[in-house]
């Protein structure tokens, strides 16, 4: 299973995809959230939501490949999150930044 | 020219069926060998698992059962959900059953009544069929190394299509209509549940594949299954349903109950491939120490069947939990310690 969250979540974390997520995958930490590949389905439904697309699915493009472990480390040791959050500070100006 | 018994054993009679593992559930097949027409209760996770287990087997598949829940509920007078070719077998006949079934097919092959594909072959049995009655069968079965098929043994701890009746599968202090708990004594069932797919897997070191499932958890179950039927020769699952009749919860609950057994550590999720051990799903993070169980009470308290439980009782399972996952040589599977 290879869904991944990326760069772009970092210091914006508008927790849309946990509201979508079935199996309750995601782990977040201060800045940003990470997918925990064993308990995640590869659904799909996430990817649509992100509204900085900072989440990728199988193929995972080549620059983005050192998030899939990554992800893999930090998000079995990072408390869960089910509902959506406050984003983070300034995550508007951010999006903006990232041309979404 | 005939071919020897070696080259048969060897050769495309006995290759089995290639099914690479599914990566996601879109990915999944949406044809469906399982459908409407069965007479299950409402909520039953049985009945899931077969839906899962003939989606993951494909067209190619002849499906046996031994009487239980699975049978009788899903055979009624012309009623049939199996899309599948299906058999029934005598409660505690699976193993020979698919043995027979297998070795049949194989001499048809090979005398050229029967076209030459690999077909497989799935035995299923309930805890009562497998873990009671039928384990003999089993056993003599998973010793036929030249065989492919499948035994799935579906556990719904008890003997549920016949009214509840405690099995070797049932947990301590269940309330079943062999254990009712009474005024005298409160816990009349005081066995604890068989551990059956470790002892098969220990048990038969020419068995390549073993694994526990739950249906609740879709994707692993099915991808369990397909490689079960793909690595050849005998193979066993043993999956834990959730059952809303035998349990005593409202069928809704089905889920739910099916996770909290894996997330208590009740219920841990393993599987045995040429001897090395993986768990998967959340048993991993478990084992690893990255989550932590929740408590046995979360899982008990939800069900009926151990509403008379007081607080010693859960505390005692709650101590046997909490062993099986750091008092055992190999935690959650294998009790054994070095003396």
């Amino acid at each position: 299973m290879t869904t991944v969250v990326t760069d772009n979540c970092e210091r914006c974390r508008f927790t849309d995809c946990v509201t979508v997520c079935p199996v309750a995958c995601f782990h977040g930490d201060d800045l940003m959230l990470y997918i925990d590949p064993i308990l995640c389905i590869d659904c799909g439904a996430c990817v649509t939501k992100c509204p900085v697309e900072a989440i990728y699915e199988d193929p995972i493009p080549e620059d983005k490949q050192r998030w899939i472990d990554i992800n893999a480390t930090r998000a079995p040791r990072l408390p869960s999150i089910k509902k959506k959050q406050e984003p983070y500070p300034g995550a508007e100006e951010r999006r903006r930044a990232l041309g979404f | 020219m005939q071919e020897t018994k070696e080259q048969a054993v060897a050769g495309k009679y006995t290759s089995p069926q290639v099914l690479p593992p599914w990566s996601g559930i879109r990915r999944v097949a949406r044809e469906e060998y399982y459908t409407s027409g069965h007479r299950t209760c409402q909520g039953c996770e049985s009945a899931q698992m077969m839906r899962l287990l003939a989606k993951a087997a494909g067209p190619r598949t002849i499906v046996l059962t031994a009487t239980g829940c699975m049978y009788v509920a899903n055979t009624t007078y012309y009623t049939t959900p199996w899309v599948l070719p299906w058999i029934h077998t005598q409660l505690g006949s699976a193993g020979s059953g698919a043995t027979g079934t297998a070795a049949g097919l194989r001499a048809l092959m090979r005398k050229g009544k029967l076209e030459q594909e690999p077909i497989n072959v799935i035995a299923v049995c309930g805890d009562g069929g497998g873990a009671d009655m039928g384990l003999s069968a089993i056993s003599a079965a998973l010793q036929h190394t030249k065989y492919n098929f499948l035994v799935l043994m579906y556990d719904n701890e008890s003997y549920a299509n016949t009214d509840i009746q405690t099995s070797g599968s049932s947990p301590y202090g269940v309330n079943t209509s062999f254990s009712p708990p009474g005024k005298l004594h409160r816990i009349m069932h005081e066995q604890w549940k068989k551990n059956t797919a470790p002892m098969l897997a220990v048990g038969h070191p020419d068995c390549r594949y073993v694994a526990t499932v739950v249906s609740t958890n879709a994707v692993d179950t099915m991808n369990k299954v397909r490689r079960a039927l793909s690595i050849g020769g005998p193979t066993f699952i043993h999956c834990l349903n959730p059952c809303p009749k035998g349990w005593d919860y409202d069928p809704k609950y089905s889920h739910e109950i099916g996770e909290l057994a894996v997330e208590t550590g009740v219920w841990p999720l393993y599987e045995i491939e040429d001897g090395k051990l993986k768990m998967y799903g959340k048993s991993q993070h478990i084992a690893n120490g990255l989550l932590k169980r929740k408590p046995v009470s979360e899982y008990l308290l939800r069900q009926g069947r151990f509403a008379h439980l007081n607080d010693e009782d859960i505390a005692l399972i709650q101590a046997r939990t909490d062993a099986m996952w750091e008092k055992w040589a190999v935690p959650g599977v294998i009790a054994f310690a070095k003396a």
